[in-house]
C-alpha cells in the first residue's frame, strides 16, 4: 500500500515533467560559403555577379553613389527542461551574415561574410 | 511513513523555480578601439565580420556589433499543486550582460569613430502575492530578444499602425540610423510610435 502511494507520487512527477526543443530561422538562405566567395574579385566583380551568386539580399543600403547588399540569416535554437519544481530554458541565437559594398560603377570594393558556428570569416 | 512521504511530496509540488537563458550573437574581441581607429573598412570587416546593424549616413555608414546574454530567474510558491487555486507567491529577476560596438565609417571607407558600451546588471525584477487567481506575464524581456530589424525591411509597410506611419524615421530601415536593443518607443525617431 505504502509502495503504491510512493509510486503514485513518483509517477505523477514523471508525467508532469517533460522536455522541449525549439528552432526558429529567419532571413535569407545561407549561400555565402567560403567556396562561393572565392570567385569574388575586388574591383572586378559587379553587383549583378553577386546577386546572381547569392540571390536577393535581406537589405539594400545606399550611401551617395555607393550601394551595399546585406544578407542575414538568423537562427535560434533552444532546449527546455520541465521538471515541475525546476524548469530551464536555454536559447542561443546565431547570425550568419554577409555584406558587399559596390562603388558608383557597381564594382565590388569591400566584402565580408560570417557563417557560424565555425567562425568562418572571409573578408576583403 | 506514508503520511511523511505524502507531506514531502506536497511540499515539493508547492514550490517551483525556472531559469531562462538567452544568448544572442557571438562574443566580441577585446581592446578594439586602438586597433580600429583610423583604419579602413576592409580592416574593420576583417576584424569583426559583417555588422549586425547597418545604416547609411549623409557621409558614410554607421555599423554596430552586439553580443547579449540574458538570464531570467523565477521562483514561485503556491497551493495549485494541491488543487487549491489560491495563495500564490512569486518572485522573479532578469539580468543582462551585453556588449555593443558602434563604428562610423566615412565615404572614403575610413573608420572615423569607434565607441563601445557594456551593460551588466538587472533589467527587470518582480514580486507578486496573489490571494486568489492571477494570470499574467511576470517579467518582460521580449524587447531584448526580438529579431534584428533587417527582417522587417521588405515588410515594413505591412506593420500595424502607428509603426508603418513611422517607416521614414524608424531606425533599422537601412538609411534611418540604428538603435540598440531595448530602446523604448515613444522617444526620438520613434516618437510617432508611442502607443
Amino acid at each position: 500500500m505504502k509502495l503504491t502511494h510512493a509510486a503514485s507520487i513518483v509517477m505523477a512527477l514523471l508525467l508532469a515533467s517533460g522536455c522541449a526543443q525549439y528552432q526558429n530561422t529567419r532571413g535569407v538562405e545561407v549561400t555565402w560559403q567560403a567556396s562561393a566567395l572565392d570567385s569574388l574579385q575586388r574591383g572586378e566583380t559587379t553587383r549583378a555577379d553577386v546577386l546572381a551568386l547569392f540571390g536577393p539580399p535581406s537589405q539594400v543600403i545606399t550611401s551617395g553613389d555607393e550601394t551595399a547588399l546585406y544578407y542575414l540569416n538568423e537562427r535560434s535554437d533552444g532546449t527546455g527542461l520541465v521538471l515541475v519544481v525546476y524548469n530551464r530554458l536555454d536559447m542561443a541565437t546565431r547570425y550568419d551574415r554577409a555584406i558587399f559594398f559596390f562603388d558608383r560603377r557597381d564594382r565590388l570594393t569591400d566584402y565580408s561574410a560570417v557563417i557560424q558556428p565555425n567562425d568562418d570569416v572571409v573578408s576583403n | 511513513m506514508l503520511a511523511r512521504l505524502t507531506l514531502w511530496g506536497c511540499l515539493v509540488l508547492m514550490v517551483g523555480c525556472s531559469q531562462s537563458y538567452h544568448f544572442l550573437g557571438e562574443s566580441l574581441p577585446k581592446d578594439l578601439d586602438q586597433r580600429l581607429s583610423g583604419g579602413t573598412l576592409s580592416e574593420l570587416l576583417e576584424t569583426l565580420g559583417p555588422p549586425h546593424r547597418l545604416s547609411s549616413t549623409p557621409h558614410g555608414y554607421v555599423m554596430a556589433w552586439e553580443h547579449w546574454q540574458i538570464e531570467e530567474v523565477g521562483i514561485g510558491v503556491g497551493l495549485s499543486a494541491l488543487g487549491i487555486d489560491a495563495l500564490q507567491l512569486d518572485w522573479g529577476d532578469a539580468s543582462v550582460d551585453s556588449d555593443f560596438i558602434l563604428v562610423h565609417v566615412d565615404d572614403q571607407h575610413r573608420v572615423t569613430e569607434v565607441t563601445r558600451a557594456t551593460w551588466a546588471g538587472d533589467v527587470s525584477d518582480a514580486a507578486s502575492l496573489m490571494p486568489l487567481v492571477g494570470v499574467g506575464q511576470f517579467m518582460d524581456v521580449d524587447d531584448l530578444t526580438e529579431p534584428l530589424p533587417q527582417h522587417y525591411w521588405g515588410a515594413s509597410m505591412l506593420l500595424p499602425l502607428p509603426e508603418s506611419q513611422n517607416n521614414r524615421w524608424r531606425p533599422g530601415m537601412g538609411d534611418t540610423g540604428i538603435e540598440q536593443r531595448g530602446t523604448p518607443v515613444g522617444i526620438g525617431q520613434r516618437s510617432l510610435e508611442f502607443d
